[in-house]
Parts: structure tokens; sequence; C-alpha cells
């Protein structure tokens, strides 16, 4: 049962309740909040992305119903310089996009012809994928660097007069007065270097800045850094690969450098469709944690990407070598030692994969992969 | 929220009977996020606490979303005076939604007000804590708008041009919402 209780004496009893706040916590409190911010604005840009991108995928649908009921064949250079583009992303007709990456992001369209596109990002970041093609230039300009490309994916980001250009695949060349610099794939860097000619980078970024040698700035604050990797193991162990990689993209210094965090980054990196950074990760495991428990697996699986996803046979049978070699009788060496093979006759290396199929005849008789590496053997190719 | 960095149960604020608040201590003018948490935190809290009647979870919640919608809008606002008034808006904007929520899962459930979604009073006398209890009852039965009109107007000590502008509605809506707070209390008082 309850008092009953006037209108005045509720006021004067609540006006007594009041929130415990705790001072202590609140930078905690901040540094969370900015993080989840950040991940919000990661997945909503996403949801927009896969938005536009099934919006286009219906474009070019009833487009291509239209045009082969109705239309003439277009000229190539008509096909070449047409693009399609909306908020999000801009599509060329090689294949080659460029995406905003951010919601503040502002890119435009200078050129589009056969020879040359030309992009002007004024603001954000943008990811740019493009299909190779050496008759054509494709740069990107953020201010006064430009970004020069021929076949690769990379990220540009500005942040007032610096450009950060960050490689996933391939290598770029990035031009600013006063020099000229090639990135490879793995590799970011801000831009124009700080000890350059040119005017020093605004007071944010170089605040976050550890040293003049550090080439990336955007170290976080160890609180938030414990954050972002709760958050990512937190998604990696629920399985939720694309939110956990989004994370450390975003967050690079946010994870440590155990073969622990290495090994779920890379299964992140894999499992989310990002099999040139996993192999990033797992190369950095192999380099530092060599003696780990977990290196065979780790070599293991970077054969696995080199040889399946990212087609480089030669690579993916040193790899398969390492981990039989890390680990020579353990329970990934029979497959290791397959796999070796399988890579090597695909490389071209018919003399290796005959030796190593012969080495696996021996100590597998019976093995599942016998039949396979004999035929292999037999046709000394795939 | 399916990722709280606040949900940590001992990060949590919590409800408990104080003599006085504590004053904040920060750049009153700086529109920075953390600046802007730090000035306003406890206030939206407050608000929250005393609109959604001290579900530790929920206010947990709700603070974080105020604040999250805080941080995405922030960059549009220009005077920071006017900080105040729009994180109290958003915050009754959401308490009041919630309280919505509340009041149709209850219905659908059948479920009573009990003591569980009142607010945990240590270190008060049993008196002030049953009266509390009491008057929280009271806010239970109450409208959403109601009740956040009320609590703006009786604790908060705002202003009923400024209760209208952070609710959205006119002044004299404000006016009628206090009379049927102030009848149902009176009719209580009465049983």
């Amino acid at each position: 049962m309850t008092q009953p209780i006037s209108e005045s004496a509720a006021i004067e009893a609540l006006r007594e309740v009041e929130v415990a706040w705790d001072p202590a916590t609140v930078e905690q409190r901040v540094l969370g909040l900015r993080a989840l911010a950040a991940h919000q604005e990661i997945r909503r840009a996403r949801l927009k992305r896969a938005a536009s991108v099934a919006l286009s995928c219906a474009a070019l649908v009833v487009g291509g119903i239209t045009a082969w009921h109705f239309a003439k064949p277009a000229s190539t250079a008509q096909v070449t310089t047409t693009v399609t583009h909306d908020l999000e992303l801009t599509r060329f007709a090689d294949g080659s996009t460029a995406r905003v990456a951010e919601p503040n992001g502002r890119l435009s369209v200078q050129k589009a012809t056969e020879h040359e596109v030309e992009l002007a990002l004024a603001a954000g970041s943008g990811d740019f994928e493009v299909t190779p093609n050496p008759a054509r230039s494709f740069v990107v300009v953020a201010g006064n660097v430009s970004v020069r490309v021929v076949g690769t994916q990379f990220r540009v980001e500005r942040a007032a007069e610096r450009v950060r250009v960050a490689v996933s695949r391939g290598k770029v060349e990035v031009r600013w007065p006063g020099g000229n610099t090639f990135l490879i794939a793995g590799e970011s860097r801000w831009f124009p270097p700080e000890a350059g000619p040119i005017e020093a980078p605004p007071a944010a970024v170089s605040a976050a800045l550890p040293s003049a040698a550090s080439a990336e700035p955007s170290a976080v604050p160890a609180a938030q850094a414990a954050l972002v990797r709760g958050q990512f193991l937190a998604h990696s162990r629920r399985g939720e690969y694309a939110a956990a990689y989004a994370l450390i993209a975003d967050n690079p210094s946010a994870l440590g450098s155990s073969a622990e965090d290495l090994m779920l980054a890379a299964d992140a990196a894999r499992l989310s469709g990002h099999p040139e950074q996993a192999s990033g990760y797992l190369k950095r495991l192999l380099q530092q944690d060599g003696k780990d428990s977990r290196a065979p697996l780790a070599a293991f699986t970077l054969g696995r990407i080199l040889l399946s996803q990212l087609g480089r046979p030669a690579q993916a049978a040193d790899a398969f070598a390492l981990a039989r070699r890390l680990s020579p009788h353990g329970a990934l060496s029979e497959d290791a030692l397959a796999r070796e093979a399988e890579a090597a006759f695909k490389a071209g290396n018919t003399a290796r994969g005959q030796a190593l199929a012969k080495a696996y005849g021996a100590a597998y008789p019976h093995g599942r992969n016998a039949a396979s590496l004999e035929k292999l053997s037999g046709s000394g190719q795939l | 929220m399916s990722i709280s960095p606040l949900s940590t149960r001992d990060q949590k604020p919590h409800l408990r009977l104080v003599g006085a608040s504590a004053a904040a201590e920060v750049d009153e003018d700086s529109l920075e996020f953390s600046a802007v948490f730090r000035r306003y935190g406890r206030y939206v809290a407050s608000i929250g606490a005393k609109i959604l009647g001290g579900a530790e979870d929920e206010l947990d919640d709700l603070v974080q979303e105020v604040f999250l919608e805080a941080y995405r809008g922030l960059s549009e606002v220009r005077e920071p005076r006017a900080v105040r008034g729009w994180l109290a808006r958003i915050c009754v904007r959401r308490a009041t939604r919630r309280l919505k929520r509340r009041r149709l899962r209850a219905w659908f459930s059948l479920d009573k007000v009990d003591d569980a979604r009142l607010p945990p009073m240590t270190g008060a006398n049993p008196e002030r804590s049953a009266q509390a209890r009491a008057a929280y009852r009271v806010l239970e039965r109450m409208d959403a708008e109601e009740r956040a009109v009320w609590v703006l107007r009786h604790l908060e000590d705002e202003s009923l041009d400024d209760i209208a502008a952070i609710c959205a509605c006119s002044k004299s809506t404000v006016q009628r919402r206090l009379r049927t707070a102030q009848a149902r209390f009176e009719k209580e008082a009465g049983k």
C-alpha cells in the first residue's frame, strides 16, 4: 500500500533526489561516447553505401533492359566517359569507383575522359578502387597534394591542408609541391611531410602526432584505444567481422601487438573481404612472434589467402613451407605440404611441385590429398 | 543499445538523496563535446532520472542516447547559451518516448508499477524515502508529457516559456498539463 501525498510534499521529497554524478568517470564516458559515435557513423555510412550500390544496380538493370529494347549501341568513347554519381559513390564506366567515406566528405569529378580521370577531395576522406588501365591516369587532388595511380585501392583523407593516403592494394604516387614519393600496399602516411617546405599542419593534427618521425598521426589516447580494442574483441568473438574490422581499420593504434590481437585482426579482415590487410596482420605476427604457438596457423592461413584470394601462388608456397618448418609434425603439416605442392604447380614451378608431391606420397601414402597431387604431378600443371 | 561503453555497472549514475548539487566547474562558452558533457552531463542525467523515475539501466541508456545525438548535432549549435535548452529538449523527447514504450509494454503484459521502477534512495531517512516513492507512484500514472512538464516546472525550476520551448508545445499547453498534474495529486491526497 502507498501513502497518499500532496503535490507540495511530492515536490519537497523529489527535490532531494539527485543523480550521483562522478566527475572521475566523465572523461571515460566522453571517450566512450566518441568511440560509439564514430562506430555508428561507420555503420550508417556503410548502410548508405549499400543502399547506393543497390540503387545503382537497379538503375543498371533498368538501363540495360531499356537499352536492349530501344537504344543503339553507344560508341566506346561515350561509354568510357560515363559516370554514375550520387552523394556517396561515383562509379566509372571501367568499374573504377570513388566513394565519400564520411558524411561531411566533399568529392567532385573534375575530369573524366578516356585518358584521364581527375577527382578533387575538398573535405573529409574518400575511398578509391581503380581498375588497372595503363592508358588512363587516375588522379585524386586534395589541396596541394595529388595521388596518381594505375590500378589500386586506397583512401585519401583530408584534415585542413594535410592529407593522409592509405594504400590497401597496389601502388600510388603521391606528389606535393617540392616532392613526390610512392606508397605500396599496407602503407599510409600524411602529406606534405612535416619537415617539408610546405606550411605546417593544423594544430589538431600536429597535436595528434606522437613525433615528427611518426607516419601515423591517428594514435588515440590509451583509454580510448582500450575501449576500441574492447569493442573490437567483442565484435570478433561474436563473429561480427565487418564491424570488428571497421574499428581497427579506423583506429589502427587501438590494436595490440600480441599474437592473439593480430590473429583476430587477420580473421576480421579476411572474413570481411579484406584479404590484403589480413595478410599484412599475419605477416606482422610471423615477423614478431615466430615462436608463438599460433605462428604455424598464421603461416598456413597466410598461404591460403595468398593462394586462393590474392592469386600469388609463389608467395603462398613459401608461406606453406614456413608453416611446415614452424611445426613439422603438427596438425597442419600434411595439409601444408599438399598446399605447398599445389601452390608450386600453380606458380609454374613444376620441379618444386613434383618434389613436394613425391614427398607427400612418401609421408602420407594414403593421405586425403594423395590422388590430387599424383594427378598434378603427372600432368605437371593444374 | 547493442554497444554500450556507459553500461559498465560501476560507471553508472544512480539516484540518491543529497542535500545540494555540486557546482559545475567547466568552461561556460566552449562548444567542444567533452566540455559540453562535463557542463551538462549531470543536468541531463538529473532531468532524465526525474522523468524516468530511477530505472538505472534506462537512465544510463538515456544519457548515452542524448549525448550521442548531441555529438552528431553539436556542430550546428552556434550559441553556447542555447546548449542547455537544446540538450533538455533532446532529453525530454527521448525520455517521454521511453515512458510511452514502457507504458505500452506494461499495458500488454498487465504489469503494475513495482518498486524496481522506483529510484534507490540510499542515505535518506525512511519518511522521506516513503514520500518520494509515493510521489513517483503518482508520476507513474501521469501521461509522459504531463510528467515531463511537471518535473521541469517543479523539480528543475524551469520557466513556463522555457518548458514550452523544451517540450515543443505552447505555454497554454504547459499550463494545462500542470493543472492536470496538480489535480491528480489532489485526487491522490484526498483518497
